[in-house]
């Protein structure tokens, strides 16, 4: 272990992004600081808050305008350090779609030979990323004839198959079934086991059974910091429930309210 | 239980009893006497005979069918590395690239020969095009926001670039001996040797530039722009000349390519040269490859 490796894997300082040229320009993220460790953590928040944003600046492939990007202890910014990270991590982006002429295996494979894998250890690593999103029965089925939730999971393989030790996902449960959607917080919660794993999603269920921390966003900035219990019981000094809603979701909307009476009274 | 463990040389002398064999062929022998009676089968012929006679028929006729299966069908290898090796080919085949080479090179000799460009002079609209026939394929091999994973390819270290790179190979790979035979058939035709090399540097330095400018303004946008180029410098005043007439403006071309000033020996030299700088341009671009700016999804 090197003196770098002291970082968390996530160290984020700083960090702004503006969209868009000068006078049409859109800030998306304004001076975010984030550190993550190993585990499971859930980035929550409502559209537009610019979590697609973070997952796309920590995947190196959004340039930050501003601050420093610290990934896997080394600095984004630098190429050799980037390609290193790339070689770790692994990504599941929100627009997904697939290569219909491709099997799920030969889908795989490409991204283990994209991630520079060494062809001795690619091949058995295609297979067990295949078994474990559950796919092994459909390996040489064309992806053409998959579903969408068989897609997203194909996506999922394509993330896990260079054993990462970055995983962001950004929107995985998007067209699982509840079955499917058990299936998968089981295996992230065992990836989350030596891995720091990111997931975006405005699920609040999703978080509650597999993350061990939350990471609130609104506006570009990161609202609030805590586990799935805090946030319960934030909601549960909430008065006036609404019908049909969990004290977690009550702690979220109040968490987002409080945000936004923070801004308007700055 | 069985009091006496055997072992070296004493085994060859112990045998187990029928009464044990029995009941370890019906399953009923005690879990230490089944070891021992395990143990002493691997080594003991006899034993073995003395088991299959006090086995159940079904029992005996399940083992020689686990048997025949063991030994008729071996374990399937692995998949053979020669598949591994060749496994980028699958990645860096563009069907769509491929076609669009193979149907540039046959309308472009479809016309020589329409045209009657087939006599004594090796020139041809097949040879003035040549070089930007590949770029044509590598317009539609590049890597670009329509690949359907996009994102997920981009976080990949250096996949486009390496991906850009091989799909460029390959199309360079079909484009280059296609070519070679067009003007073989077309040179045929007209009983010629038809052959010539001079366009390979021209369309090396077209290529190498399209990928350096892509680096900057995207590869497929590149491609293009210098396919419309190139045929806008050869084509262009031919097709003036005759009034838009295209079989004519193709027999304008027919003049050996080492007359026309883009082929010429003095040509030559510069296309090199700008092969070289196209490719350090490249180089030290490479990095653009790597990531998108934040305008690039300004609307998104």
């Amino acid at each position: 272990m090197t003196s770098l490796n002291m970082l968390p894997p996530v160290h984020v300082s700083g960090l702004g992004v503006r969209y868009g040229r000068r006078h049409k320009a859109r800030t998306a993220l304004d001076g975010l600081d984030l550190s993550l460790d190993t585990g499971v953590h859930g980035l929550l928040g409502p559209n537009g808050a610019g979590k697609t944003t973070l997952m796309r600046v920590l995947s190196t492939v959004l340039p930050a305008t501003s601050g420093a990007v610290m990934l896997l202890g080394r600095d984004v910014r630098q190429e050799r350090d980037r390609r290193e990270i790339r070689r770790r991590l692994g990504y599941l982006p929100q627009a997904f779609g697939s290569y219909p002429r491709f099997t799920v295996r030969e889908f795989v494979s490409y991204f283990a030979w994209l991630k520079e894998m060494p062809a001795s250890r690619s091949a058995a690593a295609v297979e067990q990323a295949i078994a474990r999103v559950g796919l092994a029965d459909r390996a040489d089925t064309r992806m053409k004839e998959l579903s969408g939730g068989m897609l997203r999971r194909a996506g999922l393989a394509q993330a896990l198959v260079n054993e990462p030790e970055l995983l962001l996902l950004d929107e995985p449960t998007a067209g699982l079934d509840p079955e499917q959607r058990v299936t998968f917080r089981q295996l992230v919660r065992e990836i989350g086991l030596d891995t720091t794993v990111l997931i975006s999603t405005h699920i609040v269920e999703d978080v509650a059974s597999v993350c061990d921390q939350i990471v609130l966003m609104g506006d570009g900035r990161i609202v609030l910091r805590g586990t799935p219990a805090d946030l319960e019981r934030l909601g549960a000094t909430v008065a006036s429930p609404e019908p049909g809603t969990s004290a977690l979701e009550r702690g979220y909307t109040a968490a987002l309210r409080g945000a936004g009476a923070i801004a308007e009274v700055r | 239980m069985n009091a006496a463990h055997p072992t070296g040389a004493e085994s060859a002398r112990w045998h187990a009893s029928p009464a044990l064999l029995t009941a370890y062929a019906e399953g009923r022998a005690p879990e230490a006497d089944a070891w021992s009676v395990e143990a002493h089968l691997v080594a003991c012929a006899a034993c073995r005979a003395e088991l299959a006679a006090v086995m159940a028929p079904p029992d005996l006729r399940l083992l020689h069918d686990v048997r025949d299966a063991v030994l008729s069908r071996p374990p399937q290898p692995l998949p053979a590395p020669a598949r591994q090796r060749v496994r980028w080919l699958r990645w860096a085949t563009q069907p769509g690239a491929l076609l669009t080479v193979v149907l540039a090179v046959a309308a472009t000799t479809l016309l020589d020969l329409l045209a009657g460009n087939t006599g004594e002079s090796a020139g041809s609209l097949l040879w003035l095009l040549a070089p930007a026939i590949p770029v044509a394929g590598v317009a539609l091999a590049a890597v670009g926001e329509d690949d359907p994973c996009w994102e997920a390819v981009l976080a990949a270290p250096s996949a486009m670039l390496r991906l850009t790179l091989w799909r460029t190979l390959v199309v360079l790979a079909v484009a280059i001996p296609l070519t070679v035979v067009a003007g073989l058939v077309r040179g045929a035709a007209g009983g010629d040797a038809g052959w010539t090399v001079a366009w390979l540097l021209p369309c090396a330095a077209l290529t190498t530039a399209t990928l350096a400018v892509g680096s900057v303004l995207g590869v497929e946008r590149a491609a293009r722009a210098a396919v419309v180029l190139w045929c806008a410098g050869t084509l262009g005043l031919p097709l003036l000349r005759s009034g838009g007439d295209l079989l004519a403006a193709a027999r304008l071309t027919a003049q050996p390519l080492a007359e026309s000033i883009a082929f010429n020996t003095t040509a030559q030299p510069l296309w090199a040269a700008a092969t070289g700088l196209a490719a350090l341009a490249l180089y030290l671009n490479r990095e653009r490859f790597q990531l998108v700016t934040a305008n690039n999804w300004s609307n998104r």
